[in-house]
């Protein structure tokens, strides 16, 4: 393994920020930790970075054990989300730095730094100073910054997080493409599903200091590992079904729920995502009746917005264009739909029909 | 169209005439009166006998000329010990969370709240009186008291405060990100703080440290106590000031005082070359306040992103 992460716990006085964590991240891949604010994904990078020391666990690099080694001596690329780059700086002199004090001779300083400024797209502005450029030139003076000295290990922190919309998804898709093209092991912290999901080869979903799951994008989007993964992920309706005889039912599908226990829930949460719903004017078997109140028909799905009768919260459903000519409802109508397929997470229990 | 008027140039058009002719001449009489005419009479006093009179107060008196180096001296070492200390503790302060750091930042101002001459009894007590340290520098023969290390060390506390209380602010201004950057960039301390920290505070530690030096020249009080005050061994300007003007030798009083004024008007002019300097770069430095930065971002990063594409 490129990266070992073994057990590390940190704590923030009394807020546990890593609880018990251990993490590999093979080499050559690009890792993205995905969490929500307070998840320990930052906590979790600055520990491998060495910015942080855990208070117990240990992080290694093929084999090597560099949990007492400071950050200064790892060769760690790391990328701040605000950048971070030397103000007093040009361009030049901030991809220089890491050559610079590491008294490489000025003439290969020069050839590596023309070499990233190339890498980074950024030809005739070396004599810049970091004020005077873009978010998205900033960021790539950081990236080049911390890949000038060949680290072992690139490390971003919510690279994208301070640029706008548009700049983000270039930038990402450039990422990806540089990652390819060097191949160093990467690990990035976003809060971003989209985001992990287009850019990693493996995602690590973060919550409450602890990892919920890992996997590839797929694996992670398809197979949530519990309900936290799956609330995260978002886009997806909760249904909170009643339990009867160990069973909780919704709609035309019935799933195996056990018996709470006296004085507890009777009702199961069950998740439907969006496209997985069905939706007619017929109730054809379905027993989910349920009122439009919106529909949004403006991209390449349209997205339905209803009101289910005996369920609290809303229910979004997506359709192909075709469906929404063929059925023709409008706002107001009383639909039937019935879920294609279900998810729960029981207590310890955790399967898909 | 009273709503169309940008709103900072309101409070201007609503005041009466009346209002702003009487507050403006309040102030410029209050500060003429207490200091323009103050400083204004040291020169005319200082000429009053004519140029070479006052030449000569300057430079024909052994004992003068021995206070503006003892002076030079006492000043550059008190403000070296609080360069030093000064960017440790502001460093500390501003970098760190720390048991006793609140406890460090009120000490950083005990000089500004107690008296000088208290400032100066405690010296004298802690190394002359028997019952501190008194006896064991008389056993080795070392004068702190009476001589320029005491001077120094009399000025160094009460310039304290200046270096380090300008810093701070300065230093969590610009923030531990780019410090934390060039660590991760494999740079030790030595090299975070000459090619990271200090550029980004140099203005605010110049500023600092020309006006401790312009305090630290100017200390009457400690340095009274302290020195014994005897001419030509540990006489400094503004004592040796205050001795002339005893000795009803005005003019060469106020020769030397006029040396110190002067001294204190470049101070003025330096800090105010400093601030528009420092004030230029704030508008520039903090990445966040770049104003034409971003405007050209999506052309930019398009041509660039397409280049790559290709």
């Amino acid at each position: 393994m490129s990266i070992t992460v073994k057990n590390v716990t940190k704590r923030f006085g009394k807020f546990v920020a890593l609880d018990d964590v251990s993490l590999e991240v093979p080499p050559g891949c690009l890792l993205a930790l995905l969490g929500p604010s307070g998840s320990g994904k930052t906590t979790l990078l600055r520990v491998i970075s060495g910015l942080e020391i855990p208070d117990s666990g240990t992080v290694l690099h093929h084999e090597e054990d560099l949990t007492n080694r400071s950050a200064r001596d790892r060769n760690f690329g790391f990328v701040f989300q605000h950048y971070a780059l030397f103000r007093h700086m040009t361009v030049f002199e901030n991809i220089a730095f890491g050559l610079r004090v590491r008294r490489w001779p000025n003439a290969r300083v020069k050839e590596r730094v023309d070499e990233l400024i190339h890498l980074i797209r950024l030809e005739g502005l070396e004599r810049r100073y970091p004020s005077q450029l873009s978010g998205g030139q900033r960021q790539r003076v950081a990236l080049a910054r911390s890949l000038a000295a060949q680290p072992r290990v690139l490390l971003l922190d919510e690279p994208f997080g301070a640029l706008d919309a548009k700049v983000r998804i270039e930038l990402r898709t450039w990422l990806r493409r540089l990652h390819d093209e060097i191949g160093v092991t990467s690990v990035f912290v976003t809060h971003d599903q989209e985001e992990a999901f287009e850019v990693a080869d493996k995602v690590v979903v973060m919550g409450g200091g602890r990892i919920e799951q890992v996997g590839t994008p797929q694996e992670v989007f398809e197979h949530p590992a519990n309900a936290f993964v799956m609330d995260f992920l978002g886009n997806v309706n909760v249904f909170h079904a009643r339990v009867h005889n160990g069973r909780a039912v919704l709609g035309s599908m019935e799933v195996d729920w056990p018996e709470p226990p006296p004085g507890g829930a009777h009702t199961a949460p069950i998740y439907v995502r969006p496209h997985e719903l069905d939706i007619d004017h017929s109730p054809n078997g379905s027993r989910l009746q349920a009122t439009v109140l919106h529909i949004n028909p403006a991209g390449p799905v349209v997205r339905i917005h209803l009101r289910a009768d005996g369920f609290e919260n809303e229910v979004s459903v997506e359709i192909s264009p075709q469906r929404y000519g063929e059925l023709g409802i409008k706002q107001g109508d009383t639909v039937y739909i019935s879920p294609q397929r279900v998810r729960v997470f029981a207590p310890a229990l955790d399967y898909t029909i | 169209m009273r709503h169309e008027v940008p709103s900072r140039l309101r409070p201007q058009r609503e005041d009466p005439l009346w209002v702003r002719v009487s507050l403006t001449a309040t102030a410029t009489a209050i500060l003429g009166l207490l200091v323009a005419v103050p400083v204004a009479n040291v020169f005319y006093q200082a000429f009053a006998e004519g140029l070479k009179v006052y030449w000569d107060s300057l430079t024909g008196d052994p004992a003068t000329l021995h206070a503006m180096g003892l002076t030079l001296v006492v000043a550059l070492s008190a403000v070296a010990l609080n360069l030093v200390f000064g960017v440790a503790a502001a460093w500390a302060i501003a970098r760190f969370r720390f048991p006793g750091r609140t406890l460090l930042l009120t000490l950083i101002d005990v000089p500004f709240s107690v008296s000088p001459v208290v400032a100066g009894l405690v010296f004298v007590l802690l190394f002359a009186a028997p019952e501190f340290f008194g006896p064991w520098f008389r056993e080795h023969h070392i004068r702190v008291i009476g001589g320029t290390s005491g001077l120094i060390l009399a000025t160094a506390f009460v310039t304290l405060p200046f270096i380090a209380r300008e810093l701070i602010p300065v230093l969590e201004a610009v923030g531990p990100e780019e410090e934390l950057a060039a660590a991760s960039l494999g740079a030790n301390g030595w090299q975070i703080f000459w090619r990271v920290t200090l550029p980004n505070i140099k203005w605010g530690l110049l500023y600092g440290v020309i006006l401790c030096n312009a305090r630290a020249m100017g200390e009457f009080g400690a340095v009274r106590v302290v020195s014994g005050n005897i001419e030509g061994q540990s006489q400094t300007l503004p004592l040796r000031v205050n001795m002339l003007f005893q000795d009803s030798k005005t003019a060469q009083s106020f020769a030397v005082a006029s040396l110190l004024t002067f001294l204190a008007l470049v101070t003025l002019l330096v800090k105010v070359t400093l601030e528009r300097r420092a004030g230029a770069k704030a508008m520039m430095g903090p990445q966040e306040l770049a104003p034409e930065a971003g405007v050209d971002q999506p052309v930019a990063n398009q041509s660039l992103m397409g280049h790559g594409q290709s």
